[in-house]
């Protein structure tokens, strides 16, 4: 029992972190009406920031408070720029747009710092006392203690501001209808601001405060955003109390299930406990909460109308499609092998971002769980050949059955939700995939990862290792190349023409209005399900020729970080046209954009964070200036074109004296 | 005669606040049927109650069979149609794909076969179902494209599109201009005249007493008084449910039948 209580004031810290975060995306809600999914991102900036002024990074060093101060004044800074990139630019646009902008500067963010700090953790000087109490016989560091009572207070501080202030009253009227508090002359712009500000100097504060508790990390803060939505969630993105209360108790839920791992009744691994059940958690807590409380999650009224992303429609498909599918033929036997590579893997990311056209564009259900159902399919076939001696066709059916199975599962726990609500559960559930699945070392691949036995049928190599090797006779053969673009060109001409087909227009139809669509017939969560199901095979498909493409699965490939920059371009290029999907595919780690940008423009190492740093840029570019995607602005200019020159000729003919001769007839 | 719509008891609570108490109506085939009454006497409540977007208490019968338990798309697809009180296209698809979304169900196998061949349009129902409303011309139009009364006649033809029993008609002729309506209003008899039973809500009194057979009027959540038009216009408590006094008539205020 002792312990218990020991393990649970020792989660308070982290709790306090999460709470704060949690309290974060609440201001974020009431303020502009965005998921800030860059919530966690302001922690992580305020604590590099302060050990940047404390250790004489940005060769100024100062003492505890004036770095204090000084960390704070770059977080209103940081506030204000977030706000004009980010945030003011799209208060007409839609919330999948609102949330895709505050993944952009999640993105930017991080590459930021990880390119000025470096990718390792900082440890950093606390602010707070050293001190310990002892609980039994076991010491508490004071310092978590202090951040939990600070964030306590904090919360009922806000909570007064906004009950009794009338600049609170004022930011509930505008959330609550922000055109009925227009009419009553409130300016959302400066109530969206001043909320901005208070939810970064409350991030800032405590990302000073918990450095010495949590760490410095650019990789691990930003995600703190996953339990601090679980906790936002179960105060309906309103309230501050709740929020604090569900962040703390997420933390020391954290900490109990790590005492519980502890202990001898714990399911272990090779003698090591079962890791990412912290996640699993998290993410039963959120579908817990969604089925709770999702059917009354506040909706705004917003000045603006908004709408998601046009779809064009798909014409000319064979003769848009068939010369890029000769050209990648000829492209994967002639040029060198390093270049076959890329466009091998530019066509297994085409096929994964198929997915998301599905998904996000023809549905409107923003999932960032596609990359983690690819990993299940991938870490599948690799685990199917190598323990159970099943391979290829077999193999990859089962492992795509599976990511399948594991997809829809996670669209049935998110039925009740819509929309952007629904990133809340897809990232919860590709955190929780990520560290309960494939960081196993039985079920998935560990830290080093595994081997990928390549495809072989009736004799014959369909993989990268195949005896026919191309123009330069080396490795990666194009025969798999070739594969993949067979399997890429087939789904999409699958995914283009179900737009075009009923389902398609069903699907549309659901994402336009779920209640009108019912009424004509529609079985919405029956299509939403098939919506998730076929996504949910691409991403499978993708995830097998991933693994048979690089040869090897590990956790890394998959995570969630990746998943989100994956997301983000294809929003950036087009979220509802198959091209789209190519221009992502092509853009993804590995393909063709990066191996070009590494070679010519950009520095050699570190590639990865300089492309995150260009898809967070040209994401908050891309919505400024064509917030429904470069590829739907200039289709939609095209198809005005066209619907003009109709309208025209139709004119023409209609005045001609032809056309008058034969009306008089 | 079984009705083709039946409403029995229904009875509606939002929070503490009860909007319909122990409605009962039928639209027997052949016939429409008016609702009209104050605005918040709850019309539009019994529609979404009808149409399984209100939770009710009470029981709702299509054809008599017990529908109470159905979701709304159950009730589409066993012919129960309906059009909203706000036009709610679908403003992705054109309006020749508006309406084709409610032509039926494909089959598990149509749908299967459609993803991989070209599919095409039933463009010669769709064809009819805009033509009989005078807006075949906005066959290819997108929804963003049309005025307020052309949105109101796709949503209307979208609900005849996909062959209902009967269909539920929310305020149809807001928007329309006096010549429209006149000309919806012969439309809806013609249409009945095919056997098309309808429940029609409307503000404009002189639009509904001219095209239905038989009108039910509610007020503050229950009927107040149920007949032919001219019963229903002499009646003295629908006087004073619109004009709060017996000094006029409903379809004086309103429009003139």
């Amino acid at each position: 029992m002792q312990s218990i209580l020991v393990f649970a004031l020792l989660g308070l810290g982290s709790g306090a972190v999460i709470a704060a975060v949690a309290i974060g995306v609440v201001l974020s809600w009431r303020g502009n009406g965005s998921f800030n999914l860059a919530a966690g991102a302001s922690v992580m900036v305020a604590g590099y920031v302060f050990w940047a002024f404390r250790t004489g990074f940005f060769h100024v060093s100062l003492d505890t408070w004036p770095a204090v101060i000084a960390t704070l004044a770059f977080m209103v800074v940081y506030a204000v720029v977030v706000e004009m990139l980010s945030i003011r630019p799209l208060r007409s646009a839609s919330p999948l747009a609102k949330l895709v902008a505050s993944l952009g500067v999640l993105l930017l963010t991080q590459a930021l710092v990880q390119l000025v700090f470096g990718t390792s953790p900082l440890q950093s000087p606390s602010v707070l006392p050293d001190g310990v109490i002892v609980v039994g016989d076991v010491p508490v560091p004071v310092a978590q203690l202090i951040l939990a009572g600070a964030v306590a207070l904090l919360a009922v501080a806000l909570w007064a501001v906004y009950r009794f202030t009338r600049f609170g009253m004022a930011t509930r009227a505008a959330s609550e209808n922000e055109v009925a508090a227009v009419l009553a002359g409130l300016e959302p712009s400066s109530i969206s601001l001043t909320n901005s500000i208070l939810a970064n100097l409350t991030a800032g504060a405590v990302g000073i405060a918990a450095a010495a508790i949590v760490g410095i990390s650019a990789s691990t803060v930003p995600l703190l955003i996953v339990p601090a939505l679980a906790a936002a969630l179960f105060a309906r993105f309103t309230s501050f109390g709740i929020a604090c209360a569900a962040g703390m108790a997420i933390g020391i839920g954290e900490s109990l299930i790590f005492y519980a791992s502890t202990l001898p009744w714990f399911p272990t691994q090779n003698g090591i406990a079962v890791s990412g059940l912290q996640q699993l958690v998290e993410f039963a807590l959120i579908v817990v909460a969604l089925w709770w409380r999702g059917s009354s999650l506040p909706q705004r009224g917003d000045l603006r109308e908004r709408s998601l992303p046009r779809v064009p429609k798909q014409e000319q498909l064979a003769r848009r499609m068939l010369p890029m599918v000769a050209l990648c033929a000829v492209a994967l036997v002639v040029l060198p092998s390093e270049f076959r590579q890329a466009v091998a893997t530019g066509l297994v990311g085409t096929v994964l971002c198929l997915s998301f056209i599905v998904i996000m564009g023809y549905v409107g259900q923003l999932s960032v769980v596609q990359l983690a159902l690819a990993g299940i399919a991938g870490f599948g076939v690799a685990r199917l050949a190598t323990v159970y001696g099943v391979g290829f066709p077999l193999g990859p059916i089962v492992a795509v059955l599976v990511a399948l199975a594991v997809g829809v599962a996670v669209g049935v726990s998110a039925l009740r939700v819509r929309g952007v609500t629904l990133v809340v559960v897809t990232l919860a559930a590709a955190v929780a995939i990520e560290k309960f699945a494939f960081a196993n070392p039985d079920w998935g691949g560990g830290e080093t990862g595994i081997t990928v036995q390549q495809p072989t049928f009736l004799g014959f190599s369909l993989g990268t290792d195949a005896p026919f090797r191309g123009l330069d006779g080396s490795l990666p053969s194009p025969v798999f190349g070739l594969c993949a673009l067979a399997v890429a060109a087939g789904l999409y001409a699958f995914v283009a023409n179900l737009r075009r087909g009923e389902l398609g227009r069903r699907m549309l139809a659901v994402r336009s209005n779920e209640r009108a669509a019912a009424a004509a017939g529609v079985n919405v969560w029956g299509l939403k399900l098939a919506a998730f199901a076929i996504s949910s095979v691409l991403a499978g498909v993708a995830g097998v020729l991933f693994a048979y493409d690089f040869g090897t699965v590990s956790s890394s490939m998959f995570d969630v970080m990746t998943a989100l920059s994956v997301v983000a371009s294809v929003y950036v290029l087009g979220v509802t046209v198959v091209q789209g999907a190519v221009l992502g595919g092509f853009g993804m780690a590995g393909a063709v954009v990066p191996l070009v940008l590494q070679k010519w423009v950009l520095p050699q190492d570190r590639i990865g964070l300089y492309m995150q740093l260009l898809i967070g840029v040209g994401l908050l570019i891309q919505l400024r200036f064509y917030p429904d995607g470069v590829l739907i602005s200039q289709a939609t200019k095209r198809e005005r074109r066209r619907e003009e020159r109709l309208r025209a000729e139709a004119a023409a003919a209609a005045n001609s004296p032809v056309h008058k001769q034969g009306a008089a007839v | 005669m079984t009705p083709v719509l039946a409403a029995r008891g229904i009875s509606v609570r939002y929070g503490g606040v009860r909007a319909l108490s122990n409605v009962s109506l039928e639209v027997p085939e052949g016939t429409i049927v008016g609702l009209i009454g104050p605005n918040g006497a709850g019309k539009t409540t019994l529609v979404d109650a009808l149409t399984g977007f209100a939770p009710c208490e009470g029981r709702v019968e299509i054809a008599g069979e017990d529908v109470t338990r159905l979701k709304p798309h159950a009730r589409a697809r066993r012919g129960l149609g309906r059009t909203w009180q706000a036009v709610e296209l679908f403003d992705d698809l054109t309006v020749a794909e508006n309406v084709a979304v409610a032509i039926g169900s494909p089959s598990p196998w149509a749908t299967v076969k459609q993803l991989f061949v070209k599919p095409k349009l039933e463009t010669e129902r769709i064809g009819e179902a805009l033509d009989s409303l005078g807006i075949g011309h906005l066959f290819e139009a997108m929804p963003g494209e049309l005025s307020e009364g052309q949105r109101k006649l796709v949503g209307i033809a979208r609900a005849f599109a996909g062959s209902p029993r009967v269909v539920c008609l929310d305020e149809p002729a807001a928007g329309l201009d006096t010549a429209e309506t006149h000309e919806l209003g012969l439309q809806l008899r013609s249409l009945t005249t095919g056997g098309m039973p309808m429940l029609l809500i409307d503000h404009d009194i002189g639009f509904v007493f001219g095209t239905c057979d038989h009108v039910v009027v509610v007020e503050f959540g229950e009927v107040i008084a149920e007949g032919t038009p001219h019963e229903v216009y002499g009646n003295e408590r629908v006087i004073e449910a619109y004009l709060g006094s017996s000094a006029g008539r409903p379809g004086d205020a309103e429009g003139s039948r």
